[in-house]
Protein backbone atom coordinates (compact mmCIF):
# COMPACT_ATOMS: atom_id res chain seq x y z
CA UNK A 1 0.00 0.00 0.00
CA UNK A 2 2.90 2.33 0.74
CA UNK A 3 4.31 1.74 -2.75
CA UNK A 4 0.92 2.40 -4.36
CA UNK A 5 0.67 5.59 -2.34
CA UNK A 6 4.08 6.65 -3.64
CA UNK A 7 3.02 5.95 -7.22
CA UNK A 8 -0.30 7.77 -6.77
CA UNK A 9 0.31 10.76 -4.48
CA UNK A 10 -3.42 11.60 -4.58
CA UNK A 11 -4.04 8.66 -2.24
CA UNK A 12 -4.18 9.86 1.36
CA UNK A 13 -5.26 6.70 3.19
CA UNK A 14 -5.61 3.11 2.11
CA UNK A 15 -6.19 -0.21 3.80
CA UNK A 16 -7.71 -3.63 3.22
CA UNK A 17 -9.88 -5.63 5.60
CA UNK A 18 -11.72 -8.93 5.37
CA UNK A 19 -15.48 -9.39 5.61
CA UNK A 20 -14.80 -10.77 9.11
CA UNK A 21 -13.26 -7.47 10.12
CA UNK A 22 -9.55 -8.37 10.13
CA UNK A 23 -7.38 -5.56 8.81
CA UNK A 24 -4.92 -7.20 6.44
CA UNK A 25 -2.75 -4.29 5.52
CA UNK A 26 -2.74 -0.53 5.26
CA UNK A 27 -0.50 2.40 4.47
CA UNK A 28 1.96 3.40 7.18
CA UNK A 29 0.43 6.78 7.93
CA UNK A 30 -3.08 5.63 8.82
CA UNK A 31 -3.13 4.53 12.44
CA UNK A 32 -4.88 1.35 13.53
CA UNK A 33 -7.46 3.23 15.63
CA UNK A 34 -8.63 5.19 12.57
CA UNK A 35 -8.73 2.02 10.44
CA UNK A 36 -10.80 0.21 13.08
CA UNK A 37 -13.12 3.16 13.49
CA UNK A 38 -13.81 3.31 9.74
CA UNK A 39 -14.10 -0.47 9.47
CA UNK A 40 -16.64 -0.68 12.33
CA UNK A 41 -18.71 2.12 10.81
CA UNK A 42 -18.64 0.35 7.46
CA UNK A 43 -19.65 -3.00 9.01
CA UNK A 44 -22.73 -1.32 10.50
CA UNK A 45 -23.61 0.27 7.17
CA UNK A 46 -23.06 -3.02 5.33
CA UNK A 47 -25.59 -4.69 7.62
CA UNK A 48 -28.24 -2.04 6.89
CA UNK A 49 -27.48 -2.14 3.16
CA UNK A 50 -28.86 -5.68 2.97
CA UNK A 51 -32.20 -3.94 2.42
CA UNK A 52 -31.07 -3.18 -1.14
CA UNK A 53 -28.88 -6.27 -1.65
CA UNK A 54 -25.24 -7.12 -1.06
CA UNK A 55 -23.04 -4.06 -0.89
CA UNK A 56 -20.61 -3.73 -3.80
CA UNK A 57 -19.12 -0.30 -3.31
CA UNK A 58 -19.48 2.86 -1.28
CA UNK A 59 -18.32 6.33 -2.35
CA UNK A 60 -18.24 9.63 -0.53
CA UNK A 61 -17.36 12.97 -2.06
CA UNK A 62 -16.42 15.37 0.72
CA UNK A 63 -15.14 18.93 0.89
CA UNK A 64 -11.48 17.85 1.05
CA UNK A 65 -11.43 14.51 -0.71
CA UNK A 66 -13.07 11.37 -1.97
CA UNK A 67 -13.50 8.03 -0.26
CA UNK A 68 -14.02 4.76 -2.10
CA UNK A 69 -14.77 1.47 -0.40
CA UNK A 70 -14.91 -1.41 -2.83
CA UNK A 71 -15.35 -5.15 -2.55
CA UNK A 72 -12.56 -7.38 -3.80
CA UNK A 73 -13.61 -11.03 -3.49
CA UNK A 74 -14.37 -11.34 0.23
CA UNK A 75 -12.30 -8.33 1.21
CA UNK A 76 -12.85 -4.58 1.24
CA UNK A 77 -10.44 -1.94 0.05
CA UNK A 78 -10.64 1.61 1.34
CA UNK A 79 -9.07 4.43 -0.61
CA UNK A 80 -9.24 8.02 0.54
CA UNK A 81 -7.92 10.41 -2.07
CA UNK A 82 -7.66 14.11 -2.69
CA UNK A 83 -10.70 15.67 -4.31
CA UNK A 84 -9.00 16.00 -7.69
CA UNK A 85 -7.84 12.39 -7.88
CA UNK A 86 -8.19 10.91 -11.35
CA UNK A 87 -11.26 8.66 -11.58
CA UNK A 88 -9.43 6.31 -13.93
CA UNK A 89 -6.53 5.95 -11.52
CA UNK A 90 -8.90 5.06 -8.68
CA UNK A 91 -10.65 2.54 -10.92
CA UNK A 92 -7.40 0.90 -12.00
CA UNK A 93 -6.23 0.62 -8.38
CA UNK A 94 -9.50 -0.84 -7.08
CA UNK A 95 -10.24 -3.09 -10.05
CA UNK A 96 -6.85 -4.06 -11.46
CA UNK A 97 -3.77 -3.36 -9.32
CA UNK A 98 -4.92 -4.46 -5.83
CA UNK A 99 -6.85 -7.56 -7.04
CA UNK A 100 -3.77 -8.64 -9.05
CA UNK A 101 -1.43 -8.13 -6.08
CA UNK A 102 -3.74 -10.08 -3.76
CA UNK A 103 -4.06 -12.91 -6.24
CA UNK A 104 -0.28 -13.08 -6.66
CA UNK A 105 0.32 -13.06 -2.90
CA UNK A 106 -2.20 -15.83 -2.39
CA UNK A 107 -0.28 -17.89 -4.93
CA UNK A 108 2.98 -17.21 -3.10
CA UNK A 109 1.60 -18.16 0.31
CA UNK A 110 2.48 -21.78 1.12
CA UNK A 111 -0.36 -24.19 0.47
CA UNK A 112 0.78 -27.04 2.69
CA UNK A 113 -0.71 -25.31 5.73
CA UNK A 114 -4.20 -25.30 4.27
CA UNK A 115 -5.24 -28.68 5.68
CA UNK A 116 -8.43 -28.42 7.73
CA UNK A 117 -7.79 -28.25 11.47
CA UNK A 118 -10.28 -31.03 12.33
CA UNK A 119 -8.66 -33.90 14.27
CA UNK A 120 -10.00 -37.38 14.89
CA UNK A 121 -9.36 -38.20 18.53
CA UNK A 122 -10.02 -41.20 20.77
CA UNK A 123 -12.39 -40.62 23.66
CA UNK A 124 -11.29 -41.13 27.23
CA UNK A 125 -13.76 -40.40 29.97
CA UNK A 126 -13.09 -37.97 32.79
CA UNK A 127 -14.90 -38.86 35.99
CA UNK A 128 -14.94 -37.77 39.57
CA UNK A 129 -15.70 -34.69 41.55
CA UNK A 130 -13.08 -32.53 39.79
CA UNK A 131 -13.97 -33.58 36.24
CA UNK A 132 -15.42 -30.10 35.59
CA UNK A 133 -16.99 -29.23 32.26
CA UNK A 134 -13.86 -28.80 30.13
CA UNK A 135 -12.42 -31.40 27.79
CA UNK A 136 -8.68 -32.09 27.71
CA UNK A 137 -6.52 -32.36 24.58
CA UNK A 138 -2.78 -32.68 23.97
CA UNK A 139 -0.92 -29.37 24.28
CA UNK A 140 0.78 -30.13 20.95
CA UNK A 141 -2.58 -30.25 19.12
CA UNK A 142 -3.65 -26.97 20.71
CA UNK A 143 -0.36 -25.35 19.68
CA UNK A 144 -0.79 -26.66 16.14
CA UNK A 145 -4.24 -25.11 15.96
CA UNK A 146 -2.96 -21.69 16.96
CA UNK A 147 -1.03 -21.53 13.67
CA UNK A 148 -3.44 -19.59 11.51
CA UNK A 149 -4.49 -21.51 8.38
CA UNK A 150 -6.64 -18.75 6.90
CA UNK A 151 -5.00 -17.88 3.53
CA UNK A 152 -5.70 -14.20 4.15
CA UNK A 153 -3.87 -14.40 7.48
CA UNK A 154 -0.95 -15.99 5.68
CA UNK A 155 -1.01 -13.18 3.11
CA UNK A 156 -1.05 -10.70 5.97
CA UNK A 157 1.89 -12.48 7.61
CA UNK A 158 3.75 -12.40 4.28
CA UNK A 159 3.08 -8.69 3.91
CA UNK A 160 3.81 -7.65 7.47
CA UNK A 161 6.49 -10.26 8.22
CA UNK A 162 4.64 -10.90 11.48
CA UNK A 163 4.32 -14.37 12.95
CA UNK A 164 1.32 -16.21 11.54
CA UNK A 165 -0.42 -17.16 14.76
CA UNK A 166 -3.77 -16.44 16.35
CA UNK A 167 -4.95 -16.29 19.93
CA UNK A 168 -4.93 -19.42 22.08
CA UNK A 169 -7.73 -21.96 21.66
CA UNK A 170 -10.22 -21.83 24.52
CA UNK A 171 -13.14 -23.74 23.00
CA UNK A 172 -13.52 -26.72 20.71
CA UNK A 173 -16.35 -28.21 18.74
CA UNK A 174 -16.80 -31.95 19.19
CA UNK A 175 -18.72 -33.90 16.58
CA UNK A 176 -19.56 -37.55 16.94
CA UNK A 177 -19.90 -39.96 14.03
CA UNK A 178 -23.51 -40.41 15.15
CA UNK A 179 -24.19 -36.78 14.25
CA UNK A 180 -24.22 -35.20 17.72
CA UNK A 181 -22.11 -32.13 18.37
CA UNK A 182 -21.32 -29.68 21.13
CA UNK A 183 -19.14 -26.71 21.91
CA UNK A 184 -17.09 -26.83 25.10
CA UNK A 185 -14.10 -25.38 26.90
CA UNK A 186 -10.74 -27.02 26.36
CA UNK A 187 -7.62 -27.47 28.49
CA UNK A 188 -4.32 -29.28 28.04
CA UNK A 189 -4.14 -32.91 29.20
CA UNK A 190 -2.63 -32.75 32.66
CA UNK A 191 -1.89 -36.45 33.12
CA UNK A 192 1.63 -37.17 31.74
CA UNK A 193 0.77 -40.83 31.06
CA UNK A 194 -2.00 -39.82 28.65
CA UNK A 195 -0.05 -37.23 26.67
CA UNK A 196 0.77 -37.85 22.98
CA UNK A 197 -1.85 -40.59 22.54
CA UNK A 198 -4.18 -38.74 20.16
CA UNK A 199 -6.76 -38.65 22.91
CA UNK A 200 -9.54 -36.36 24.06
CA UNK A 201 -10.63 -36.59 27.69
CA UNK A 202 -14.32 -35.78 28.01
CA UNK A 203 -16.29 -35.49 31.27
CA UNK A 204 -18.66 -38.45 31.73
CA UNK A 205 -21.73 -36.23 31.77
CA UNK A 206 -20.81 -34.80 28.37
CA UNK A 207 -20.09 -38.30 27.00
CA UNK A 208 -23.63 -39.29 27.94
CA UNK A 209 -25.20 -36.30 26.25
CA UNK A 210 -23.12 -36.94 23.10
CA UNK A 211 -23.96 -40.67 23.29
CA UNK A 212 -20.32 -41.75 23.12
CA UNK A 213 -18.17 -44.13 25.14
CA UNK A 214 -14.52 -44.55 26.02
CA UNK A 215 -12.56 -45.67 22.93
CA UNK A 216 -14.93 -44.05 20.39
CA UNK A 217 -13.57 -41.70 17.74
CA UNK A 218 -14.79 -38.11 17.56
CA UNK A 219 -14.04 -35.20 15.26
CA UNK A 220 -12.65 -32.16 17.09
CA UNK A 221 -11.88 -28.70 15.77
CA UNK A 222 -11.12 -25.36 17.39
CA UNK A 223 -14.02 -22.95 17.86
CA UNK A 224 -12.58 -19.48 17.19
CA UNK B 1 -35.31 40.61 10.99
CA UNK B 2 -36.31 41.43 7.44
CA UNK B 3 -33.10 39.93 6.13
CA UNK B 4 -33.72 36.81 8.16
CA UNK B 5 -37.24 36.47 6.76
CA UNK B 6 -35.95 36.94 3.24
CA UNK B 7 -33.34 34.21 3.77
CA UNK B 8 -36.00 31.85 5.16
CA UNK B 9 -38.22 32.58 2.14
CA UNK B 10 -35.31 31.79 -0.21
CA UNK B 11 -34.69 28.48 1.52
CA UNK B 12 -38.38 27.61 1.41
CA UNK B 13 -38.47 28.45 -2.28
CA UNK B 14 -35.39 26.30 -2.87
CA UNK B 15 -37.02 23.36 -1.09
CA UNK B 16 -40.21 23.83 -3.09
CA UNK B 17 -38.15 23.80 -6.29
CA UNK B 18 -36.33 20.71 -5.06
CA UNK B 19 -39.60 18.94 -4.37
CA UNK B 20 -40.83 19.80 -7.86
CA UNK B 21 -37.65 18.30 -9.32
CA UNK B 22 -38.13 15.21 -7.17
CA UNK B 23 -41.67 14.80 -8.49
CA UNK B 24 -40.23 14.69 -12.01
CA UNK B 25 -37.39 12.39 -11.03
CA UNK B 26 -39.60 9.83 -9.31
CA UNK B 27 -41.47 9.19 -12.55
CA UNK B 28 -38.27 8.47 -14.46
CA UNK B 29 -37.51 4.91 -15.43
CA UNK B 30 -35.53 2.98 -12.82
CA UNK B 31 -36.27 5.32 -9.91
CA UNK B 32 -37.44 3.40 -6.85
CA UNK B 33 -38.21 6.44 -4.74
CA UNK B 34 -36.79 9.09 -2.46
CA UNK B 35 -36.64 10.29 1.12
CA UNK B 36 -36.23 14.00 1.85
CA UNK B 37 -35.69 14.83 5.49
CA UNK B 38 -35.56 18.35 6.85
CA UNK B 39 -35.12 19.62 10.41
CA UNK B 40 -38.89 19.66 11.01
CA UNK B 41 -40.45 17.48 8.34
CA UNK B 42 -39.84 14.63 5.95
CA UNK B 43 -41.33 13.52 2.67
CA UNK B 44 -41.09 9.96 1.49
CA UNK B 45 -42.17 8.62 -1.86
CA UNK B 46 -41.34 4.98 -2.54
CA UNK B 47 -42.84 2.62 -5.09
CA UNK B 48 -42.98 -0.13 -2.47
CA UNK B 49 -44.45 1.39 0.74
CA UNK B 50 -43.67 -1.76 2.75
CA UNK B 51 -39.99 -0.83 2.56
CA UNK B 52 -40.37 2.66 4.04
CA UNK B 53 -38.87 1.81 7.43
CA UNK B 54 -35.94 -0.20 6.03
CA UNK B 55 -35.11 2.49 3.50
CA UNK B 56 -35.43 5.26 6.09
CA UNK B 57 -33.00 3.39 8.38
CA UNK B 58 -30.58 2.83 5.50
CA UNK B 59 -30.75 6.50 4.50
CA UNK B 60 -30.08 7.66 8.05
CA UNK B 61 -27.27 5.12 8.58
CA UNK B 62 -25.63 6.18 5.31
CA UNK B 63 -25.45 9.80 6.41
CA UNK B 64 -24.18 8.89 9.89
CA UNK B 65 -21.58 6.45 8.52
CA UNK B 66 -20.34 9.00 6.01
CA UNK B 67 -19.98 11.67 8.67
CA UNK B 68 -18.06 9.25 10.94
CA UNK B 69 -15.71 8.17 8.16
CA UNK B 70 -14.98 11.64 6.83
CA UNK B 71 -14.35 12.88 10.37
CA UNK B 72 -11.99 9.98 11.09
CA UNK B 73 -10.08 10.60 7.86
CA UNK B 74 -10.28 14.41 8.14
CA UNK B 75 -11.99 14.85 4.79
CA UNK B 76 -14.30 17.71 5.69
CA UNK B 77 -18.02 18.07 5.14
CA UNK B 78 -19.84 15.41 3.12
CA UNK B 79 -21.13 16.47 -0.28
CA UNK B 80 -22.51 13.31 -1.91
CA UNK B 81 -22.71 9.64 -1.03
CA UNK B 82 -23.23 6.73 -3.39
CA UNK B 83 -24.02 3.23 -2.14
CA UNK B 84 -24.02 0.50 -4.78
CA UNK B 85 -25.40 -2.98 -4.30
CA UNK B 86 -25.68 -5.67 -6.97
CA UNK B 87 -29.03 -4.38 -8.27
CA UNK B 88 -29.72 -1.05 -6.61
CA UNK B 89 -28.02 2.29 -5.99
CA UNK B 90 -28.59 4.93 -3.35
CA UNK B 91 -27.54 8.52 -3.97
CA UNK B 92 -27.57 10.74 -0.88
CA UNK B 93 -26.70 14.38 -0.46
CA UNK B 94 -27.26 17.42 1.72
CA UNK B 95 -29.25 20.21 0.11
CA UNK B 96 -30.24 23.34 2.05
CA UNK B 97 -30.08 21.66 5.41
CA UNK B 98 -32.16 18.77 4.08
CA UNK B 99 -30.97 15.19 3.71
CA UNK B 100 -31.97 13.69 0.38
CA UNK B 101 -31.71 10.00 -0.50
CA UNK B 102 -32.75 8.70 -3.92
CA UNK B 103 -33.07 4.96 -4.48
CA UNK B 104 -32.71 3.73 -8.03
CA UNK B 105 -31.93 0.75 -10.19
CA UNK B 106 -28.31 0.20 -11.13
CA UNK B 107 -28.85 1.29 -14.72
CA UNK B 108 -29.84 4.87 -13.77
CA UNK B 109 -27.21 7.56 -14.40
CA UNK B 110 -26.75 8.97 -10.90
CA UNK B 111 -24.35 11.69 -12.14
CA UNK B 112 -27.13 13.12 -14.30
CA UNK B 113 -29.48 13.15 -11.29
CA UNK B 114 -26.83 14.86 -9.15
CA UNK B 115 -26.27 17.59 -11.74
CA UNK B 116 -30.02 18.16 -11.97
CA UNK B 117 -30.42 18.47 -8.21
CA UNK B 118 -27.38 20.57 -7.21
Amino acid sequence: MTEIKKAYPDIKNSFIFTKNGTIITGDQETDEKTMNNVRETFENLKEKTKTIGNLKSFHITAKNGKLTLSKIKDMHLLLATSKNADKNHIYSITHVIIPTILKTLETFAPTHLQSPPTKKLIVDTLSGFFAGDSVQIDAEILRDWTKNNDPRARVKATLTKEQNTQESINNVKIETFGGNSTLCKVKEINDDKLKGKNMIRIPEKLCKSLEINKGDLVKVKPAL
Amino acid sequence: MLAKNSKTDDTENDIEKLQEKLQDIKDQEGIIGYILRGPKSASIDLKDPTKIIDYAILSSTTFDASRNMTEALQMGEVDTILVESEETKLLSMNINNHRLSIFMEKSVDHNKLYKNLK
